[in-house]
C-alpha cells in the first residue's frame, strides 16, 4: 500500500476511511517517528511539576530519554539524558531534585544547567578536548505557551506559536477555569495498551462510543442521581487546524470540572457554581455557552485533554503497542476541600482504575485484534461528514488524519484541509 | 507506611482467624463472588490504590488508581457485574497468592495488617501478575472481623503488563 493511498477522504461523497495497515505496519511506524514525532513540536512538561531550583524530572519524549530541569538561574531545561563521554543516562530517578548530576560510569558531573564542570583525570585529556563544548544536549528547539513546554527535534520547524495556532484557545481554557492558572500534580498514572498508538488519539476526541463502551458508568451517574436527560450548552465537533481537534461536549451537574462529581457537599457546590460564573467572566461573550461545559481536545500529534482534569501523552512503542502517561490538572488556588473533591472524582471516570478507561483499552485491545484479518482493509471515520458536526461525530479525528497524512507524505498541509461543511454551530 | 517495624506479639489463635478471614477474601475475589465480598466492609469502609510512582504515599494531594468508598465501591461492584465492564466481561481468571501476613498494631477493636499479594490475572492469551502488598485495617462487628480500610500498594513501576486495574486487587 502506498503511502498516498492510506486515506480516501471524499467530502463530495461524505466517506472517510483510513486503511487498517497504519495500525500494523513497521514501515508506517517507522515513517511516523522520522516525519511526526521528529518533527512535531511534542510536549515535555509543565512548569508547575519543577517548582524549585534543582528539581527534576525524567521521561522519554518522541523515544528519547529526556529530564527536564530547573536550573539554578531559574531557566528550566530539557536535556537529552545521555553522557557525553560514552552514552549511559546521567539521570537514574524519575523525580528530584539536584545540583549537579554526575554519571555513576566514569564520573563525568554536569551542574543542574547542563554544563560539564567536572572530568575524573582531566589532565589525560590533550588541549583541543573543551569541556565547554560537551555539556548535555537539548533539543534543537524548546518552547512554552503559557507554562507547557514542548520540544521539536526539526531545528527548521515552524515556531510553537504558530504551530499550536488556534489549540491555543483551548489550553487558555483549560489553563483559567481559575484566576490563578493550572498547576500539574506530581504523580501520574503510568499504563500500556497492546494497540497502535493513533487509536487512543482518535478514542481521546471520540463522542461516538460514550453511551455504549461506557454505559455501565453512565449506569453509576444514574444511580447516583444524575441527570442526563437536560444537557446544557452548545456542544459540537471541531476541526481546530493543523491536526487538532476537538469536542465540546454537553454540560451535565457540575460540568466545569468536565466531568460529574459525586462527592461534593452543598457548600462545595454553591462555591463551584461562584467558579462557573467567573469562568463564563474569563472566558469571555463568545464562549460562554461551552467553554465551562465540558471539552476534550487533542494537541496534535499525540497530547490529549480529556476534560478539563487529565492530560495524557501517547507514544507508540511499536505498531500494536503504546505507552501513555495521564496527569490530574488542578487549579492553583482551589481550597483543600475543592482540591481533594476534584482529585477524588478524577480517577473514577479516568485513569486504568476508574469505571471507564478500563472498557476503553479493551475497546482499542480488540480492534488491534481485529486488524489480523487482513481481508478487511478499512476503517471508517466517516460520521457526521455532510452535516454540520456534532461533538458525537468524527470530524476531529478526520482533522487528525488528514494532518497525519500530510505529515507522511512531506506536504505543508493536508489536502483536503476540511469536509465540505463545516459550520460549527448546533 | 513503611511497615518493616517489628510486629507485636500476636496470639496464634488471633494469627489463625485472620489468615482465615483473608484466604476466605482472596476465594470470594477468585471466584467472583462480589457481592458477598462486599459485606466483608463495614460502612465506612474504603478501599484504595495509589498510583505506582509514589507507593508510599506522598505528602501534597495527588492522584489516584482506586479511592472508594463504600458507594463507589458498592458501584464498582454493581458495574462489574453487570456484563457492561467490557475489559472483564468475559470475566477474567484471577488467582490470588496471599502471603507474609503480620498483625502490625492494634488499637481499640481496630487491628493493622499487612501481606503480600501475587494476583494474577489471565484473558485474551495475557498473564499478568500485581505484584504488591496489602495494608488493611481490620475491626470487630458482633465478633466478626471486617473491613475498614484495605489498600492495595502496587510493586510495579507502571501498568505496563496490565493496562489497566480492572479487577479488584
Amino acid at each position: 500500500m502506498k503511502l498516498d493511498q492510506l486515506i480516501m477522504d471524499d467530502p463530495e461523497q461524505g466517506l472517510f476511511r483510513v486503511h487498517r495497515s497504519t495500525m500494523t505496519s513497521e514501515e508506517v511506524q517507522r515513517l511516523e517517528q522520522e516525519r511526526i514525532f521528529d518533527r512535531s513540536w511534542v510536549y515535555v512538561g509543565h512548569e508547575s511539576e519543577l517548582p524549585n531550583p534543582g528539581d527534576f524530572i525524567r521521561r522519554r519524549v518522541a523515544s528519547r530519554p529526556m529530564f527536564f530541569v530547573h536550573g539554578k538561574d531559574g531557566k528550566l531545561r530539557a536535556f537529552l539524558n545521555t553522557c557525553r563521554h560514552r552514552g549511559a543516562m546521567v539521570c537514574r530517578q524519575d523525580y528530584g531534585n539536584a545540583a549537579a548530576f554526575q554519571c555513576f560510569y566514569h564520573g563525568w558531573t554536569y551542574d543542574n544547567k547542563g554544563d560539564l564542570i567536572g572530568v575524573p583525570d582531566e589532565e589525560g585529556y590533550a588541549p583541543a578536548f573543551d569541556k565547554s563544548e560537551l555539556g548535555l544536549m537539548q533539543p534543537p528547539l524548546v518552547e512554552q505557551y503559557r507554562g507547557f513546554y514542548f520540544a521539536c527535534f526539526d531545528r527548521s520547524a515552524q515556531s510553537l506559536d504558530s504551530y499550536l495556532g488556534d489549540v491555543k484557545v483551548f489550553l487558555d481554557i483549560v489553563i483559567d477555569q481559575t484566576e490563578g492558572g493550572i498547576r500539574i500534580l506530581p504523580g501520574p498514572v503510568r499504563y500500556a495498551i497492546r494497540a497502535n498508538w493513533k487509536l487512543l488519539v482518535e478514542n481521546s476526541v471520540d463522542g461516538y462510543h460514550v453511551p455504549t463502551t461506557h454505559q455501565s458508568y453512565i449506569q453509576y451517574l444514574k444511580d447516583q442521581g444524575v441527570s442526563m436527560t437536560d444537557p446544557k450548552g452548545r456542544s459540537w465537533g471541531i476541526d481546530i487546524g493543523h491536526g487538532h481537534g476537538a469536542f465540546s461536549g454537553r454540560e451535565r451537574s457540575a460540568g466545569q470540572y468536565g466531568g460529574v462529581i459525586d462527592h461534593f457537599t452543598d457548600d462545595v457546590k454553591v462555591r463551584l457554581d461562584k467558579v462557573k460564573a467567573q469562568q463564563i467572566h474569563r472566558y469571555g461573550k463568545e464562549r460562554e455557552d461551552w467553554a465551562p461545559g465540558r471539552v476534550n481536545f487533542l494537541v496534535y500529534p499525540n497530547m490529549a485533554f480529556v476534560g478539563k482534569t487529565t492530560l495524557r501523552t501517547i507514544w507508540p512503542v511499536s505498531p500494536g503497542l503504546m505507552e501513555i502517561t495521564g496527569w490530574a490538572i488542578v487549579p492553583k488556588n482551589e481550597s483543600a476541600e475543592e482540591q481533594q473533591a476534584r482529585i477524588n472524582e478524577i480517577p473514577l471516570f479516568q485513569g486504568p482504575g476508574g469505571f471507564a478507561s478500563p472498557d476503553d483499552l479493551e475497546a482499542l485491545e480488540s480492534s488491534q485484534l481485529g486488524y489480523a484479518a487482513t481481508e478487511v482493509e478499512w476503517n471508517d471515520l466517516s460520521k457526521g461528514m455532510d452535516r454540520a458536526p456534532k461533538p458525537d461525530d468524527e470530524l476531529q479525528m478526520r482533522a487528525f488524519w488528514r494532518q497525519w497524512q500530510a505529515d507522511m507524505l512531506g506536504l505543508p498541509q493536508a489536502r483536503n484541509m476540511h469536509d465540505l461543511t463545516k459550520s460549527a454551530s448546533s | 507506611m513503611v511497615q518493616n517495624k517489628k510486629a507485636p506479639p500476636t496470639s496464634m489463635e488471633l494469627q489463625h482467624e485472620i489468615e482465615q478471614f483473608l484466604y476466605n477474601e482472596a476465594a470470594l475475589l477468585d471466584d467472583w463472588q462480589l457481592e458477598e465480598w462486599l459485606t466483608l466492609f463495614t460502612a465506612d469502609g474504603t478501599y484504595f490504590v495509589p498510583t505506582t510512582d509514589f507507593p508510599e504515599g506522598y505528602p501534597e494531594p495527588h492522584l489516584a488508581l482506586i479511592d472508594d468508598d463504600m458507594t463507589r465501591l458498592t458501584g464498582r461492584v454493581k458495574r462489574l457485574l453487570s456484563r457492561h465492564a467490557y475489559r472483564e466481561y468475559p470475566y477474567s481468571r484471577t488467582r490470588r497468592m496471599i502471603s507474609n501476613i503480620r498483625v502490625t498494631g492494634a488499637e481499640g477493636d481496630d487491628l493493622q495488617v499487612t501481606a503480600s499479594f501475587i494476583v494474577y490475572r489471565i484473558r485474551m492469551g495475557q498473564v499478568a501478575p500485581y505484584v504488591g502488598k496489602y495494608l488493611y485495617t481490620l475491626t470487630r462487628e458482633n465478633g466478626d472481623l471486617k473491613i475498614r480500610h484495605r489498600r492495595a500498594v502496587l510493586d510495579l513501576e507502571g501498568l505496563w503488563d496490565h493496562g489497566a486495574v480492572s479487577i479488584i486487587l
